[in-house]
């Protein structure tokens, strides 16, 4: 059953639709990322989940029981939100930031400090460095990394997200995206993610919503949307390189049980925790169709460009399969 | 509550401004020897440059407790009422409330005095009512101000996270307006400094007696006795809260 279900939203400021007939449903654990342009209304979706604004009609379901039904207050901490740069109160420390939910909720003084630590650990922040600091003291990167560590605060079932790592450099926004994607994994949350940074959303998402003027262009897993665009839009949007993301998106790992071979003959050699976009790249770098893997048990096997070739094609055929049982 | 970046070298220079400005007081005010002798070089041709109707450190404390009763007043009353003109359900008046609170703000409050002592009589009372009346508006409306001033964003987060609106006024509202709200309060205290003055039109003391007295007598000894440790207050009260 989805945990979240959104059923034909519409919002509309003066004579303009910020949200037109928006059905998406996200499923417990899993992550649905909001994609699309800036003013596309991915942020005014998110804000109707916890209520920040409401509907002109439609309606939101959360643990099957419409939004409306619960106490507004109740329902905000079930879900953490975060959001882009603005986000911390600058009047108060990165460790009063993360409490004063939890202040609210009436923790102990001794829990909530253990849990800032953890929550400190968890984004990758030293707690003695960090917890006493302002934020006007830290850098983008880490003032975005406490966001987050708020949003998880309370440990609620699930976690909104607006574009939280935006207004990073690149470099800076790479690196969180990533680590971001393995806190998500360990994690478990079933979570919403608005977007307009396609990279972001492939990495991220169990589904992606594709939005533009309001409307839901196509909802479907990264790989389906890269192999079955609906339309020109979503391939324009996408670009060339969202291939190129997909395929960073799968390591070795995910293809299985490899040729064995003997000697190295010279080819490049990588490991299973290589992506298929860094394999693909050392074949062209090398101006070879073959790399060698190392195993995790010390054996090489080799690795043919076709091999990659046949992943994409069954994953291909293997989704085609799942939309044929849909219809 | 807001952090503060004074360098060391600041402070010392402010701390020792403000130690100036107390010895001023004490000086024109509590112990005036020194004070006297100076007042008889400067004018020789008086015969008294203290005001001897009453103790000078008694009009210094009748002036304070004037100022300090109706300042303290202003702030909670002000506060009462920002929270009241900001209630989510009088938004549609809030325009006019906060534009009536600018007009009566124009009246001048020696003519609010001239208001209420038919109706309360001679004291300090009337005083600290009109002081009160003529202050409540700048603490509300700077607090108000102060108030909106705070990042709409700012608080959509706190909401998002799931803050009651109590606690949203408490903890982010009225901590991020804090300065704006200081300075108002540092503003009202100036003002109230020299409108306690009119304490003395209708007998409720202050320093503004020996003011008076001297216009009176025509005698500039004792206009001095009472205009520089008023000056003096004020000057702490802008260094204290600037
Ligand atoms: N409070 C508002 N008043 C008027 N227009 C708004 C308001 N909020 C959003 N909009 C408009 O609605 C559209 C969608 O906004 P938004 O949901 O913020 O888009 P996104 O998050 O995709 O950038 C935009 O055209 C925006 O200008
Ligand atoms: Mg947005």
């Amino acid at each position: 059953m989805a945990l979240i279900k959104l059923e034909n939203l519409h919002k509309r400021y003066g004579t303009q639709w910020a949200v037109k007939d928006v059905s998406i449903e996200v499923k417990e654990g899993t992550t649905c990322v909001i994609l699309g342009p800036s003013g596309s209304g991915k942020s005014s979706v998110l804000k109707m989940i916890n209520r920040l604004i409401e509907p002109d009609s439609g309606r939101v379901f959360y643990k099957g029981k419409d939004v409306k039904e619960y106490n507004v207050i109740k329902l905000r901490r079930e879900m953490g939100y975060a959001v882009q740069n603005i986000g911390l109160f600058p009047h108060l420390t990165v460790e009063e930031n993360i409490s004063l939910l939890l202040k609210e909720i009436k923790w102990s003084k001794q829990k909530i400090k253990e849990r800032a630590e953890e929550l400190l650990i968890l984004v990758g922040l030293e707690p003695k460095i960090y917890l006493k600091k302002y934020p006007s003291q830290l850098s983008g990167g880490e003032a975005q990394r406490v966001g987050v560590a708020r949003a998880l605060s309370a440990d609620p079932p699930v976690l909104l997200m607006d574009e939280p790592f935006g207004a990073l450099d690149p470099i800076t926004r790479r690196k969180l995206q990533d680590e971001f994607a393995r806190i998500k994994s360990t994690l478990r949350k079933t979570t919403v993610f608005v977007t307009h940074d396609i990279y972001e959303a492939v990495i991220l998402a169990d589904e992606i919503a594709l939005m533009k003027d309001g409307e839901l262009i196509q909802k479907s897993d990264p790989f389906e949307l890269w192999q079955n665009p609906k339309n020109e839009f979503v391939m324009k949007f996408l670009g060339n390189e969202y291939g190129f993301h997909i395929l960073s998106k799968y390591t070795l790992q995910s293809l299985g049980k490899l040729k064995e071979c003997v000697e190295r003959n010279g080819l490049p050699v990588v490991n299973r925790s290589f992506s298929l976009k860094d394999t693909l790249s050392l074949m062209l770098k090398y101006r070879t169709k073959s790399v060698v893997v190392e195993e995790p048990d010390k054996r090489i096997s080799l690795l043919t460009f076709d091999e990659i070739l046949s992943f994409v094609d069954k994953k291909r055929n293997l989704e085609d399969r799942i939309n044929d049982a849909r219809i | 509550m807001m952090q503060e970046f004074n360098l060391p070298k600041f402070r010392a220079v402010r701390i020792l401004r403000l130690f100036i400005y107390l010895l001023i007081v004490y000086f024109t005010s509590v112990n005036v020897k020194i004070f006297e002798k100076i007042l008889r070089t400067a004018f020789p041709d008086f015969k008294n440059v203290i005001y001897a109707g009453t103790q000078p450190s008694e009009l210094l404390i009748e002036h304070l407790k004037i100022t300090f009763i109706s300042t303290s007043a202003a702030i909670v009353l002000g506060s009462l009422l920002s929270v009241i003109i900001l209630a989510r359900y009088l938004e549609p008046y809030r325009e006019i409330v906060i534009d009536t609170a600018s007009f009566l703000q124009t009246l001048p409050s020696v003519a609010i005095i001239g208001l209420v002592i038919p109706v309360l009589g001679y004291g300090s009372l009337p005083v600290i009512i009109a002081l009160v009346a003529y202050s409540i508006m700048p603490v509300t409306l700077n607090i108000v101000s102060g108030i909106q001033s705070v990042s709409g964003e700012v608080i959509e987060v706190a909401r998002g996270l799931g803050l009651s609106e109590t606690s949203i006024y408490l903890r982010i509202k009225l901590p991020l307006s804090f300065g704006v709200i200081k300075a108002a309060v540092k503003n009202v205290l100036v003002i109230n400094v020299a409108a306690a003055t009119l304490g003395a039109i209708v007998g409720a003391g202050g320093l503004g007696v020996p003011i008076m007295a001297g216009i009176h007598d025509f005698n500039p000894a004792y206009v001095l006795q009472g205009a520089i440790p008023q000056a003096a207050i004020a000057l702490f009260i802008e260094e204290l809260l600037g």
